[in-house]
């Protein structure tokens, strides 16, 4: 038996070296990285289109091309978030954190690159515990119940009061309307509509893409318009950009970088968290283990590396429930998932066993479509930072016009767009009061799946009969509660911690 | 300097590029605004509404027919997923789109009838023009491997014991496990706490996670994975081809029969036409037998019924639960 797993992973290596299917990585990376970059094309939509594509392909060809599409996507929407701190993808949100302060600064190639090795290095982490421990992984995951996931969302949100430190309140005011916006449309229990104000478009809710789009794209074009500034920031190429970027991470990021790709891959394997939750507990993990916690959002690589590690991760963390039990642990990986039924094969535990070649060729697949990566997004890397040698008035409205028809294509709706400025005109009020999109996101992203895992922890707890007991008394729901408050009052106790030592001296 | 240049031209190159593949692909519709003729009807993409999530069963059966429809109607389906309130946001969608017929979609009986009677959908049963229905799945209840109640039997003297205590997930709320659900209390005589979770998915990771007691399923959700769940009954008239030794509840003596029959509908006011066109295609490759052996690999059990049987269908239905939900759905 444990010979056959090493002769399926033997061959699953040498048939996705064969040339075609290093020509389908190359492609499928390079499209992923474009249409992750560009906001509106999510890693979930870019793939979900290319599904078809792969229905006229041999399962595992299909399969590779899909997986490359995906790496590239969730390593493309980095691009965007760093040079225009737009996240193209909602996974690379706390990308912009530090990736955009990075491009200010001149070192968007830096950025970029960091980027690129570590969207790579999480991919790897990601799939090697993928390959060696899905089974056993794929039981731990079913651990976590919907209060756990409450509790999950809540350490989520926790990050806003490291991310705004300094400045609490303003955000946790921003916190407070991205959740009050994520309560739009139908009260997930109850199926009845909620704050449409009668309107009944508004029943589908406030979709997360369009309003991201707006909360960061929309506005910074209109910050860019007041800003009057001729170009983003200026760039010039970092000389010696390889060794400085690789030495910087060395330097500075191996705990970072394996602390994030574990991170993701356990979000990951979550059903139900995905992306844009992990790279934001690793982003905000990264900065608590660091000793200066407040060089953090001024522009920092270990930021960068983080957030993109993590999302990367979660690639290979959100195939093991799928390819263990069948259960897809994110909304691509769902798609992925419906791309395998269509071909005939049904993910679960039997998946080794009727199609381990086509499976055990995808998962390898998946291992070397990231070295495939950061050969592509090297060659990509510096003729996309080349935007920022363009003119600011040029970029603001090919950004509007990217804006506009990414919201109208994620569902052929005018809705969407309408929501995508508004929300834009939303986040540019709120900058100029202090309060950044980071926040606002943060509520927006988290908010629905915390109600929905609330409301059905407390179903659950009416019919034990004790709400303590199904909500807070759990092992993993304690821990998450203890690292929330951790995480909540962590940057308080610091502020007060330093004060006092510098008034000691 | 001349990098400068050459990176600019690359990226201006770049942008008309894109916008003529985009300005490609929305140009169609405005081109000819008068060729509804069903002669040269479909003349492109159809939109597929799915009211639920990437990967869903619903998902899954009209993928199916796509890897078809090039051949029969020239063109794939263009896919919009629009996942909520258990189909209810789409199927609003779906009742709402284009009468021009390139906007059609798929729904879920007894979804599109539970949801025009709690309101949370904006239709009725008559907002839509029935193409088919081409799959029909019934529930089976299932609890988890190592859960005391192995079969129907013990789990309903525990419910007896415990009125209300005990949890039975189903794939969400308003969905055919919720009728399921309250045909069990009903003809049982129990209570039981019905919990609404979020798609097949959620229910299969909940059950195998022991977070609920036990659950309503759909049978394409279980089969995969069947050596980790008690089967306690199927809701069939008859034991399932797919799940030959479970009893169904019938066998058991509660007269339990609901499933899940999977549509294929377009807004109501599209042409009669139009929609015997896409009935005459969706039952051409209905009758492939490479479609029924795709169908079988994914768990589907293929049930064919014409349009105008699915409305009287669906009509009769509407009564009987409407009648349950007077009863149990009250707070």
């Amino acid at each position: 038996m444990e010979t056959s797993v090493v002769d399926l992973i033997v061959a699953g290596f040498i048939n996705c070296l064969a040339p075609y299917h290093l020509l389908l990585m190359v492609l499928g990376v390079a499209g992923g990285i474009i249409a992750g970059a560009l906001p509106g094309i999510t890693a979930t939509m870019a793939v979900a289109l290319l599904v078809p594509i792969t229905f006229v392909m041999e399962p595992a060809s299909g399969l590779v091309l899909l997986g490359a599409i995906w790496s590239g996507a969730v390593y493309g929407g980095s691009n965007a978030a760093i040079l225009l701190n737009i996240p193209g993808t909602p996974s690379s949100i706390a990308t912009t954190f530090d990736g955009y302060p990075m491009t200010r600064k001149g070192e968007a190639d830096v950025a970029l690159l960091t980027s690129l090795i570590s969207s790579a290095i999480g991919g790897v982490v990601g799939i090697i515990v993928l390959l060696t421990l899905f089974a056993p992984l794929a039981e731990v995951s079913l651990k976590f119940g919907k209060p756990e996931y409450f509790w999950l969302c809540i350490f989520g949100l926790t990050t806003i009061s490291a991310m705004s430190s300094g400045n609490v309140v303003k955000g946790l005011a921003g916190g407070a309307i991205g959740l009050l916006i994520g309560t739009i449309g139908l009260d997930p229990a109850a199926g009845v509509p909620r704050f449409t104000f009668g309107y009944q478009p508004l029943v589908q809710g406030i979709q997360l893409v369009p309003a991201l789009i707006g909360f960061f794209a929309f506005s910074q074009v209109l910050s860019l318009v007041e800003s009057n500034e001729r170009f983003i920031a200026s760039y010039r190429q970092t000389a010696g950009l390889v060794s400085k970027t690789v030495s910087a991470l060395k330097a500075k990021c191996i705990a970072i970088l394996v602390r994030s790709s574990v991170i993701g891959t356990v979000i990951g394997m979550l059903p139900g968290a995905g992306g844009p939750i992990a790279s934001i507990i690793a982003y905000n993990e990264a900065r608590r283990w660091d000793k200066d916690h407040n060089k953090y959002g001024k522009g920092v690589v270990e930021g960068v590396a983080a957030s993109e590690s993590a999302n990367n991760a979660v690639i290979g963390g959100s195939l093991i429930p799928m390819m263990g039990l069948g259960i897809p642990g994110c909304p691509v990986a769902a798609v992925v998932m419906g791309g395998l039924l269509a071909h005939g094969i049904i993910p679960g535990s039997k998946l080794l066993v009727e199609s381990g070649d086509v499976a055990y060729t995808f998962i390898t697949s998946l291992l070397v479509v990231n070295f495939v990566m950061v050969v592509v997004g090297y060659f990509m890397l510096r003729l996309a930072a080349n935007i920022l040698r363009v003119p600011a008035y040029y970029v603001g409205p090919i950004v509007l016009a990217l804006s506009s028809i990414g919201s109208y294509a994620l569902s052929n709706s005018i809705l969407d767009v309408t929501v995508m400025i508004l929300c834009g005109i939303l986040a540019y009020l709120c900058s100029k009061v202090g309060i950044d999109p980071g926040p606002i996101s943060l509520g927006l992203v988290l908010g629905p799946i915390a109600e929905d895992a609330l409301t059905t922890s407390l179903v659950i707890a009416k019919a034990t009969g004790s709400v303590v007991q199904v909500l807070f008394l759990s092992p993993l729901s304690i821990l998450l509660i203890l690292l929330s408050i951790l995480s909540a009052f962590s940057p308080l106790l610091i502020a007060k911690i330093k004060s006092q030592t510098t008034e000691g001296r | 300097m001349f990098g400068f240049r050459n990176a600019w031209g690359i990226l201006l190159a770049a942008a008309v590029v894109l916008l003529l593949i985009l300005g490609a692909g929305c140009g169609g519709q405005s081109q000819k605004p008068q060729t509804n003729k069903a002669e040269n009807y479909p003349a492109k993409l159809i939109t597929m509404i799915v009211p639920y999530d990437p990967g869903g069963g619903s998902d899954l059966v009209a993928r199916i027919f796509d890897k078809y429809a090039k051949e029969e109607f020239g063109n794939s389906f263009t896919f919009v997923y629009k996942p909520g309130a258990g189909g209810a946001v789409g199927s609003t969608e779906i009742a709402k789109a284009p009468k021009d017929g390139y906007t059609i979609g798929t729904v879920n009986v007894p979804q599109i009838v539970l949801q025009s009677l709690t309101g949370s959908g904006a239709f009725t049963v008559d907002s839509f023009e029935y193409i088919c229905q081409v799959a029909s799945d019934p529930q089976v209840f299932v609890t988890p491997k190592n859960s005391p109640y192995t079969d129907l039997e013990k789990f309903i003297a525990a419910a007896k014991a415990n009125p209300g205590k005990l949890t039975v997930g189903i794939p969400g709320a308003m969905g055919d496990g919720q009728i399921a659900a309250y045909m069990l209390m009903d003809k049982a005589g129990i209570k039981v706490t019905v919990v609404p979770l979020k798609g097949g998915s959620d229910l299969l990771a909940s059950l195998l996670g022991n977070h609920v007691n036990a659950g309503f399923a759909n049978i394409g959700v279980v089969t995969s994975e069947q050596e980790k769940l008690n089967l306690l009954g199927v809701t069939y008239k008859e034991r399932h081809k797919f799940l030959p030794s479970t009893p169904t509840f019938t066998e058991k003596g509660y007269d339990i029969q609901s499933f899940i029959g999977r549509l294929f509908l377009a807004p109501k006011g599209m042409s009669p036409e139009q929609v015997k066109r896409l009935e005459k295609g969706f039952k051409n490759i209905f009758d492939k037998p490479a479609f029924q052996e795709d169908m079988k690999k994914a768990n589907f059990s293929t049930d064919w019924l014409a349009g105008g049987d699915v409305k009287t269908y669906l009509q009769n239905y509407n009564k009987e639960a409407k009648a349950l939900l007077d009863k149990y759905h009250k707070k």
